[in-house]
């Protein structure tokens, strides 16, 4: 196969910065964010500077239950994260991605404070709505390659943006709930329950959780770059793949700040209405799309 | 040793010993009984795995130089069980039961005295294979860890003596009924499992147990009257009962049904699967297993969650190689996997403990039915190991749930908020065994990733691809209900010192043996694929191909359960360890500055997705569901 | 300067507590978080949270049903923190001096920092206060380790 350094070098290199470019993204996400407002904001590099103040901060905690399930949840979304970059199987890895989120739901509900507790439920009903879309489209991309190793989306024959660009738009749908922002930002409604799960953290903790942020946004980017990861061939230049997966990735981001800054928060059961009827509906037309034109593989 | 010796241990002596317990007076004594009971069995079922597969051809007992001849008692023990269901019937007035009774009468007598029988030299009898040993393992380890713990858990109650008669008979003829090959005297044996069920269920004889247990009675005798209807028309259509010989064998359509076209010979199955569907509670019969939650915990525990619910689902693994590829075996999917999802759902809405852990068995049941039916190699391995993996957490939870009740009395979830501080050991391993239940990497999680490739690997377009929204939709809604149950376990106040309870050896024990089992299970789930599951030819794969070292390796995807429970350890235990929380770091929680510590509850969401409220969308359609099993097995 | 000190004055996170008074100081502290004074520039978050907070802008007379709370709040903020007492009702009692229902100004319930009068205090002013208490969040920090210091000494 190809040399160790491929293999291995890159991905260990990406999982390395990718808290850095997870930070520098959410960085961006505020200034450009404050220009659309027609104010200065904050500098890039501001996620960084709250991170550092916050270890230098002491501790101000309730209980150690939850403590240990938010550092289980950052932990747990670098295992994600290192399992997605080596090319793992996917299917898996969502499901260890999904695991994360439970321990911030435990973490929420161990607290013991009001809004924890309707934090963490709120964070299952996100959970509820979009774990089917994101597993269905696995299921699909598992119907295009043939397998659910991340490997064979690089073998495949097309890049999957091309027989599943539906599914890649419910995916879009679903990108402010894990990104939590507008319109799906509801487990963490600044204004109706203070921080949600992450109310009771201060200090090294809360700096911990605000560095998984980081992580799990450069997870899902990630996931949406997969589904372009073959050269491209535009008029006679052919564009590397790895800048197409890059170029995927900051259309995806420049779409969520739009939408932040474009909608309003949304009810818990508008999100569900919308999110499901829409998302479902759009994977299933792209699931009769490839198995009436043939292109999956048993 | 001597395979007919070890069969007899596992099946006459625990019947035996529970007469002893019943006639002998006193506590003290009957405890002794009772751990001679749970040693036996788990020693003999240690040794049947010692011994690897055989079978036995066991016509008659030979008891002090008389051979007494098996078939013809267990005729007669068959006829006075309907009798007495018939009586228990009058008793109460279920006059659906005594209906139901009569009519497996019917049938039963007309095949025993009347049907033309195909003569045939005697087949074997007791089939000890690799399924079986893994069944027998789950019933007599849990079960004798269930014994001992009611041993604590029934002190001071009125009606000791019955209790552990009927429990002890039960585990006999469980194991009994997982070797039979026999379909007539597995049919008797299955019966006595519903009189068991029966019996126990209205052990406290209070008036919701009895409606309990008429209600529980009449659904399984409904599955009774099937199943002899099926092992009738095996008879007629393949000439044998015996199980292990029906694979090779050529099927032809009874006379009396000529007039269905020829792919009718899968009707029996139907049937059969009808029968299993009763008593493994799936849509719609639920109402009988959540009803019988007014029954004693080690009840619950034993029968409605690791082995006699698990005998419905095992008919449907014994019977599933001989309908592969057909309608029915779809129609057996989807019905599975509606329960799977729907029971899952039902229970997001449930606040009693007992009735939450009653929906969430009858949906991992519905899953391993899908699995079963979806059959294929890959398929039926998630069915074995879902079955495993499954009796060992559910018995887990329901013995720590019938604990908690103990002590504290109650057992509905907000009364078990902060329970870490009240009752730590119990609601740990609580912990542990929700999370088990959902998780990667734990045996449950296993099972339900394979189902996973196996629902997403298929050949054609079918009816099969409904089956992905269930088990995408059922695992969510399993998470939903089991992460905020644990949660609340772990809601602690900030300035509540841990208590220290009083330890009542007979009940924790066994909660500490099942625990470790759940982290053993898991670690060695690559040697029990290789060693101890093997599928029958026409499936044409083996488990052991998908294993090279300590991963799970498929076409279309791998996994290590050893290599991510080690991950999972050290993900929990090194913040465990690592985390200090110095006192002067204590402060109350921000609930606006207040200083006082909320009242939390609520999230049930009843008014919108409750049992009242869905119900009665969802029967019709597990009706429908049934009469379409028919349907398809005729077309 | 350190990093964490750097970073320190680069991100103050600020708890807004009105207890009591008119609110009319509260509009104008909201009003920096808008585009025309956008406090945020300087790394400014509005937390609802004292777990999250740096700096407690107080304003309104401490009436006595909140003496209790504030006291909590200002125990939950991990250190280092800072008060500001925004207004002249939160500095002094203001215009409601000598009445019955109020303890007189912040700072005979919690140590106060820095002073911002005015009524309304001007959105310029609030700013000017949160710069001054940027530094005295770093001077609080070294004083607290030092005491650290001394207290491991003598114990030792």
């Amino acid at each position: 196969m190809a040399d160790p350094l491929t293999t291995y070098g890159i991905p260990l290199v990406l999982l390395v910065i990718s808290p850095f470019i997870g930070g520098l993204l959410i960085g961006i996400d505020r200034k450009v964010t404050a220009r659309i407002q027609n104010r200065a904001g904050p500098p890039i590099v501001q996620p960084f500077y709250d991170v550092i103040k916050l270890f230098g901060k002491e501790d101000k905690v309730v209980n150690k239950t939850y403590l240990v399930f938010g550092v289980a949840y950052m932990l747990t979304v670098i295992l994600s994260l290192t399992l997605m970059l080596f090319q793992y199987d996917l299917l898996i890895t969502t499901f260890i991605f999904g695991l994360s989120f439970i321990f911030l739901v435990l973490a929420g509900y161990s607290t013991r404070s009001q809004f924890g507790y309707v934090g963490a439920t709120r964070e299952l009903m996100q959970m509820l709505i979009y774990e089917p879309i994101l597993l269905f489209a696995v299921f699909l991309i598992r119907l295009v390659t043939g397998s659910f190793e991340i490997g064979s989306i690089y073998t495949a024959a097309q890049p999957l943006l091309y027989t599943l660009p539906l599914a890649l738009l419910a995916i879009f749908i679903i990108l402010p709930i894990k990104a939590r922002k507008s319109p799906f930002d509801i487990s963490d409604a600044h204004q109706e329950i203070a921080q949600g799960p992450e109310t009771e953290y201060s200090g090294k903790y809360l700096g911990l959780l605000y560095v998984t942020h980081f992580y799990e946004l450069f997870f899902i980017l990630w996931f949406i770059s997969l589904f372009f990861v073959k050269d491209a061939a535009l008029g006679g230049l052919v564009v590397p793949g790895w800048i197409m997966q890059i170029l995927l990735m900051l259309i995806a981001y420049v779409f969520l700040i739009i939408t932040d800054n474009l909608t309003a928060r949304l009810r818990v059961d508008q999100m569900l209405k919308q999110v499901f009827i829409v998302g479902m509906a759009l994977l299933i037309i792209n699931l009769i799309y490839i198995v009436m034109t043939g292109k999956w593989i048993a | 040793m001597d395979v007919s010796l070890l069969l007899l241990l596992m099946t006459m002596v625990p019947a035996l010993l529970g007469i002893v317990c019943y006639l002998i007076p006193g506590y003290e004594l009957k405890k002794y009984v009772v751990i001679l009971c749970s040693l036996v069995l788990t020693v003999a079922s240690l040794l049947l795995l010692y011994g690897g597969q055989q079978t036995l051809t066991a016509e008659s007992i030979g008891l002090g130089g008389f051979s007494v001849p098996l078939s013809p008692i267990i005729l007669v023990l068959d006829f006075l069980l309907l009798l007495t269901f018939i009586y228990f019937g009058i008793k109460d007035k279920e006059y659906k039961a005594v209906l139901l009774a009569i009519l497996q009468l019917i049938p039963l007598a007309y095949f025993e005295f009347i049907m033309p029988k195909t003569a045939h030299a005697g087949g074997v009898t007791f089939v000890v294979d690799n399924l079986a040993i893994v069944m027998c393992l789950i019933v007599s380890i849990i079960g004798s860890l269930i014994l001992i713990y009611s041993i604590g858990y029934m002190k001071g109650d009125k009606r000791v003596s019955p209790f552990f008669l009927v429990m002890m008979v039960f585990l006999g003829d469980m194991n009994a009924l997982i070797f039979a090959n026999d379909l007539t005297w597995m049919f008797f044996f299955w019966e006595v499992t519903t009189l068991c069920s029966f019996l126990l269920i209205r052990h406290y004889h209070d008036d919701a147990s009895i409606k309990a247990s008429d209600r529980a009675l009449w659904m399984n005798l409904l599955g009774g009257v099937s199943l002899i209807c099926g092992i009738l028309l095996i008879e007629a259509s393949y000439g044998t009962t015996f199980l292990s010989e029906l694979t090779g064998m050529k099927a032809g359509l009874p006379g009396f049904l000529s007039f269905l076209p020829a792919a009718a010979i899968a009707l029996p199955f139907a049937f059969m699967a009808f029968g299993a569907f009763t008593k493994s509670a799936l849509m719609p019969f639920n109402s009988w297993l959540t009803g019988a939650m007014v029954a004693p915990t080690p009840v619950s525990a034993l029968l409605h969650s690791s082995t006699m619910v698990n005998a419905g689902v095992y008919l449907l693994i014994r019977i599933a190689p001989l309908i592969v590829g057909s309608l029915l075996s779809t129609i057996i999917a989807v019905i599975g996997g509606f329960s799977f999802m729907f029971c899952a759902f039902l229970a997001v809405s449930q606040t009693d403990t007992k009735r939450i852990l009653a929906y969430s068995t009858i949906s991992y049941l519905g899953l391993i039915a899908m699995c079963a039916g979806i059959n294929t190699g890959l398929a039926l391995t998630a069915a074995v190991a879902l079955l495993v993996f499954h009796a060992v957490s559910k018995g887990l939870m329901f013995l720590c749930v019938g604990e908690v009740q103990h002590e504290t009395g109650a057992r509905d979830i907000d009364s078990m908020e902060g329970l870490v501080n009240r009752m730590p050991l119990v609601a740990y391993i609580m912990v542990i065994g929700l999370i088990s239940l959902m998780a990667p990497p734990f045996g449950v999680f296993v099972g339900k990733w394979l189902a996973f490739q196996s629902v997403s690997t298929f050949t054609s377009i079918s009816l099969s691809l409904v089956d992905i929204f269930f088990i995408i939709f059922g695992s969510i809604f399993s998470v939903f209900y089991y992460s905020r149950w644990a949660g609340k376990l772990l809601a602690t106040k900030p300035f509540d010192a841990p208590k220290t309870s009083h330890h009542d050896w007979f009940m924790e024990l066994p909660l500490i043996v099942l625990v470790l089992g759940v982290f053993v299970s898991v670690a060695l789930t690559t040697i029990f694929f290789d060693k101890l599951i093997n599928l029958p030819a026409v499936y044409g794969m083996e488990p052991s191909q998908l294993i090279t070292g300590w991963t799970i390796q498929s076409a279309i995807g791998g996994f290590s359960p050893l290599g991510f429970l080690i991950i999972f350890l050290i993900i929990i235990l090194v913040p465990w360890i690592a985390i200090r929380v110095p006192k002067t770091a204590v402060t109350h929680t921000y609930a606006c500055g207040t200083g006082d510590e909320p009242e939390l509850g609520g999230g049930f969401f009843q008014s919108m997705i409750g049992e009242s409220v869905i119900l009665k969308y969802l029967d019709p359609v597990g009706v429908l569901l049934l009469v379409a099993l028919f349907i398809a097995a005729v077309i | 300067m350190t990093l964490t000190e750097l970073s320190r004055k680069k991100s103050p996170w600020v708890l807004h507590v009105g207890s009591g008074g008119c609110n009319g100081c509260d509009l104008e502290i909201l009003a920096c978080l808008t585009p025309r004074y956008d406090v945020s520039r300087f790394g400014v978050m509005s937390t609802g949270n004292p777990k999250h907070a740096d700096i407690m802008l107080v304003v309104g007379p401490v009436t006595i049903k909140y003496k209790d709370i504030i006291k909590n709040l200002y125990d939950q903020m991990p250190d280092p923190k800072a008060v500001i007492a925004v207004g002249t009702c939160a500095s002094t009692g203001g215009i409601y001096q000598g009445c019955y229902g109020h303890c007189g100004g912040v700072d005979k319930v919690i140590p106060v920092d820095v002073y911002v009068p005015g009524c309304n205090v001007r959105p310029e002013a609030v700013i000017d206060g949160l710069v001054l208490a940027l530094d005295i969040l770093n001077e609080k920090e070294k004083k607290l380790l030092e005491e650290r210091k001394e207290k491991a000494k003598g114990a030792a």
